[in-house]
């Protein structure tokens, strides 16, 4: 009995896995099979009721659902009584995908497949409990957007615009922050998803510009592995997938040297972003998505 | 730049070997597209910018180490010039061909140059050409002074090595400038001694070019001259030849020397300093008085060759007219068989037969007749006879007449006391064994005769009156060598003065040389060195030895050419000549072992990379 009841668990739950993710073909599948992975992980964990919040109680009106009743209260004083749940704020949330040229690196999948996945998923998350997401994809500059709103509908268009991304021209983050901030008025959280491979100060200069117009912003700095640790083996032409350049590189030679430069960069960002109240995680491209998803989740209830 | 083997330049096609052979290997290399190389750039500069550096740097040496060993194999030689190919000009060409381009193939390498030359200059380009020396082949262009640039080797072909010297400036008189069609230019190609510059004429060459092609010449050591050591000396079984060799060049030479007379032959080790004369004395006997000096291990050995021909006094005749009381205590022989003096004695010169003799002298006579006049001049119109006279009270008319071309006996002075001789000519070859004594000097004499003369006095007296005169081979001396006149009688130094006295007037004993170029004017018809005659009043034309019936005579090339003497760059310059090699100009220079050591120093330089790496 356990055994049939854990099975469609852990059948949601491998979908967390990006490699098993990759092997399916539809996004809008692919986005849900994650959630509702991520979903079924929750039952037992303190974020309960995170698409409603319990506001007051009142007395039974005829022509309210019956489900609602409250039995627990008339138990105690034999009065029926209804739950009132006080809708949530409905918090406007723009996803940033980067889909620069440097995205499309990858071994196993790509470092822009992740973020397409990671993208769709919280999409469907963020509808699921009712708020408003908007999607921006960009490269040096915004390349299409779509504007926050809380129908269905627009989550068919955010997953059509997902879909189609795909890896191009160079980064410059700093230049697209700017740009978004001349859409968005009022405040709300942005998700920004990218290898943040641009100059870093401009980069952070740029965060900071947006929390300082008090809105939320929550970083998902997307690596592959390879690209942390620098584990090639033998001498190779590397190709730039940004500016097209290629460099004759043995990585025995510049490994050490690589991977210091490398930690003090990843450093840089982690110190400069957690000091200005930027939500900062280093997310590899083997990383399951729960723990992006958590990520938001930690940081939506900040936000309550 | 030319190439003995051409087709080795084929090869040069490898050189794009390392390129295409790095390009495959770059291409073989797996293509790793990564997400961006800005921030290994970044990370990495330094060291890219070196290996990129360093790769550049190997790939190129490589490149090179290649058409170095092509172009090493293809033999390059190099000739730099002095002219831009097509050059037009009406060009006045001037070849030396004085005896010293005969040195090596400096002659033939003249011309070669003049032909490398022509290539520089237009087809339009006129030509005047010159033989420096004047020689019967060789003769100045007369006729067609301007050719076209096809006939210029022809008329360089004409042109012969000669005996003679020239100079540009005697040259110069032949330039026909205002013929010329285009800007006139000058290029004299020879070895450039100092004499060909001589009064060089620079206005001729004001605005105008002057190119002087150097042909190198060889060392530059000469004998200068092979002189008798003292002309004047009494000749016994010997005699001594001073032989002067100059190094006119910048570096110590060491050879040998070499004296030839028939079987007789004697070799001297021989060094001399750089810009440094040299007189070597050898002793020779008497019947060698004819054959050649000869320096060995010189470049230039053409020219070192002296034929030397001198003429010794034999026994001498000596007619003494007048009183011979003192004279003859000093001719007297000690040996009256083999002396070198047969004295007679005569009261007067009437009745004898001169030309029996060698010297007169006239001691002491007041007088003479007109007959014995006539016989006296014809008598010294042989430059091997001489007269000796001493004045005596007074002088006669014909006496006076016959000295009068020399001198002039004005007035017989006694003096109360005495005079010395106050001024001794000692450069002159009868003074010349007293100049480091002062025996001259403490002669006396108390009763001379007052001479005027402007010709070559070799002796005075107190108050500037001069005491012996010497005109050709006559001498004249103002006193008679009696006690009453002077004390020289009493003295030592009577016996070799009045000895050399006599041999210094009769020049019987001198150098008997004679000079390529010179006209002879004494020995009638000459016969060649080889075997042809020549008539007086002609130029000799060659070294060696020239003969007469009874002489010979030793003929070389003038100092002044066959002792190089090149003229300095600097002083070249100074003139404003421009100076241009032609062996660095005009050879052809192979540079194949450069490019050898070139391909061999890329490759040390690829090691030496790889190392570092």
């Amino acid at each position: 009995m356990n055994k049939v009841s854990k099975e469609p668990l852990n059948t949601s739950k491998k979908y967390l896995d990006p490699e098993v993710l990759a092997r399916l073909s539809r996004l809008d599948i692919k986005a849900r099979l994650v959630v509702e992975g991520f979903m079924s992980g929750l039952h037992s964990s303190p974020y309960k009721g995170f698409s409603q919040e319990f506001a007051d109680y009142r007395q039974y009106m005829p022509g309210d659902e019956p489900k609602r009743i409250d039995w627990k209260v008339y138990g105690r004083n034999d009065r029926f009584y209804i739950k009132e749940y006080q809708e949530e704020t409905n918090l406007r949330t723009y996803i940033m995908l980067d889909k620069s040229g440097s995205m499309g690196f990858g071994e196993k999948i790509s470092k822009l497949e992740y973020a397409k996945y990671l993208s769709a998923s919280l999409a469907y998350m963020l509808l699921k409990q009712k708020d408003s997401v908007g999607l921006a994809t960009f490269d040096e500059k915004i390349d299409q957007i779509i504007p926050p709103s809380v129908k269905r509908s627009n989550l068919i268009e955010i997953l059509k615009l997902i879909d189609k991304a795909e890896p191009s021209n160079e980064t410059s983050l700093s230049n697209v922050l700017y740009q978004l901030a001349q859409k968005t008025k009022k405040r709300g959280l942005i998700i920004i998803i990218s290898d943040l491979l641009d100059d870093p100060t401009s980069v952070v200069k740029a965060l900071r510009s947006f929390r300082y117009r008090k809105h939320e912003i929550l970083v998902f700095h997307i690596l592959d592995l390879k690209e942390y640790e620098f584990s090639f083996a033998k001498a190779a032409l590397f190709h730039d997938l940004e500016d097209g350049s290629e460099m004759v590189i043995e990585p025995s030679m510049i490994r050490t040297s690589y991977q210091r430069k490398f930690k003090d960069l990843l450093q840089f960002y982690r110190h400069q972003l957690l000091e200005s109240h930027i939500d900062y995680e280093t997310i590899f491209t083997t990383t399951r998505y729960d723990r992006a998803l958590f990520s938001y989740l930690q940081k939506r209830g900040r936000l309550k | 730049m030319s190439f003995l083997h051409p087709l080795y330049l084929i090869g040069l096609a490898f050189t794009a070997a390392p390129i295409i052979i790095h390009l495959w290997f770059r291409k073989k290399l797996d293509k790793i597209p990564f997400s961006t190389l800005k921030f290994l750039k970044k990370s990495e500069a330094r060291r890219f910018g070196w290996l990129k550096i360093r790769e550049i740097v190997i790939l190129a040496l490589r490149c090179m180490l290649i058409a170095f060993i092509f172009l090493s194999l293809a033999r390059p030689q190099i000739k730099a010039g002095f002219l831009k190919p097509g050059h037009l000009a009406s060009v006045i060409l001037i070849v030396d061909n004085s005896y010293s381009m005969a040195y090596a193939d400096n002659f033939r390498l003249a011309q070669e140059s003049i032909e490398t030359l022509l290539t520089r200059y237009s087809s339009k380009s006129e030509f005047a050409v010159f033989a420096l020396c004047r020689n019967d082949t060789s003769s100045y262009p007369d006729r067609d002074l301007w050719i076209q640039k096809g006939k210029v080797i022809d008329r360089i072909r004409q042109i012969t090595i000669t005996n003679m010297t020239g100079t540009i400036k005697a040259l110069s008189r032949n330039f026909i400038i205002d013929q010329a069609r285009y800007s006139v230019e000058f290029i004299y190609i020879g070895d450039g001694q100092e004499i060909v510059f001589a009064d060089f004429p620079r206005e001729l060459f004001i605005d105008r070019i002057f190119q002087w092609v150097k042909i190198r010449s060889g060392n530059n050591v000469g004998i200068k001259k092979v002189s008798l050591k003292d002309p004047v000396a009494l000749v016994s079984d010997t005699y001594v030849l001073d032989i002067y060799i100059e190094n006119y060049g910048s570096k110590i030479w060491q050879g040998k020397i070499s004296l030839q007379a028939e079987d007789y032959v004697r070799e001297q080790d021989c060094e001399i300093q750089a810009a440094h004369e040299k007189k070597i004395s050898l002793t020779l006997p008497v019947n060698i008085n004819k054959g050649t000096v000869e320096i060995y291990d010189d470049s230039l050995s053409v020219d070192n060759i002296y034929y030397f021909s001198k003429s010794l006094p034999k026994r001498m005749k000596i007619l003494a007219v007048g009183t011979i009381r003192y004279l003859e205590s000093g001719l007297n022989p000690t040996d009256p068989i083999n002396g070198p003096f047969l004295l007679t004695a005569a009261e007067t010169i009437s009745g004898r037969n001169l030309q029996d003799f060698d010297l007169v002298i006239l001691n002491g006579l007041q007088e003479i007749s007109n007959s014995d006049k006539i016989k006296l001049e014809t008598f010294l119109m042989k430059p091997d006879k001489g007269i000796v006279c001493f004045l005596g009270k007074s002088v006669g008319d014909n006496l006076s007449n016959f000295i009068a071309h020399c001198c002039r006996a004005e007035e017989y002075i006694a003096t109360k006391g005495y005079v010395t001789l106050d001024w001794v000519d000692y450069e002159h070859s009868i003074f010349q064994v007293f100049q480091h004594t002062n025996v001259l000097k403490n002669i006396k004499i108390h009763n001379y005769y007052r001479l005027n003369t402007d010709k070559n006095t070799i002796a005075m007296l107190t108050g500037n009156n001069p005491f012996i005169v010497i005109d050709k081979n006559l001498a004249v001396i103002a006193t008679q060598f009696l006690p009453q006149n002077t004390d020289i009688v009493y003295k030592s130094v009577f016996v070799p003065l009045l000895h050399r006295l006599i041999l210094g007037t009769a020049h019987q004993s001198r150098d008997y040389e004679l000079y390529v170029g010179d006209q002879h004017h004494q020995y009638g018809e000459l016969k060649t060195p080889t075997g042809e005659y020549i008539m007086d009043g002609q130029e000799l034309l060659a070294p060696g030895f020239y003969t007469t019936a009874k002489d010979t005579i030793g003929v070389n090339v003038a100092a002044s050419e066959g002792n190089l003497k090149i003229i300095g760059n600097e002083a070249a310059k100074a003139l404003h000549v421009n100076i241009v090699d032609a062996v660095k100009d005009f050879e052809l220079g192979d540079m194949s072992t450069t490019f050898l050591l070139l391909a061999l120093f890329a490759l040390l330089l690829e090691l030496l990379m790889l190392v570092i790496h």
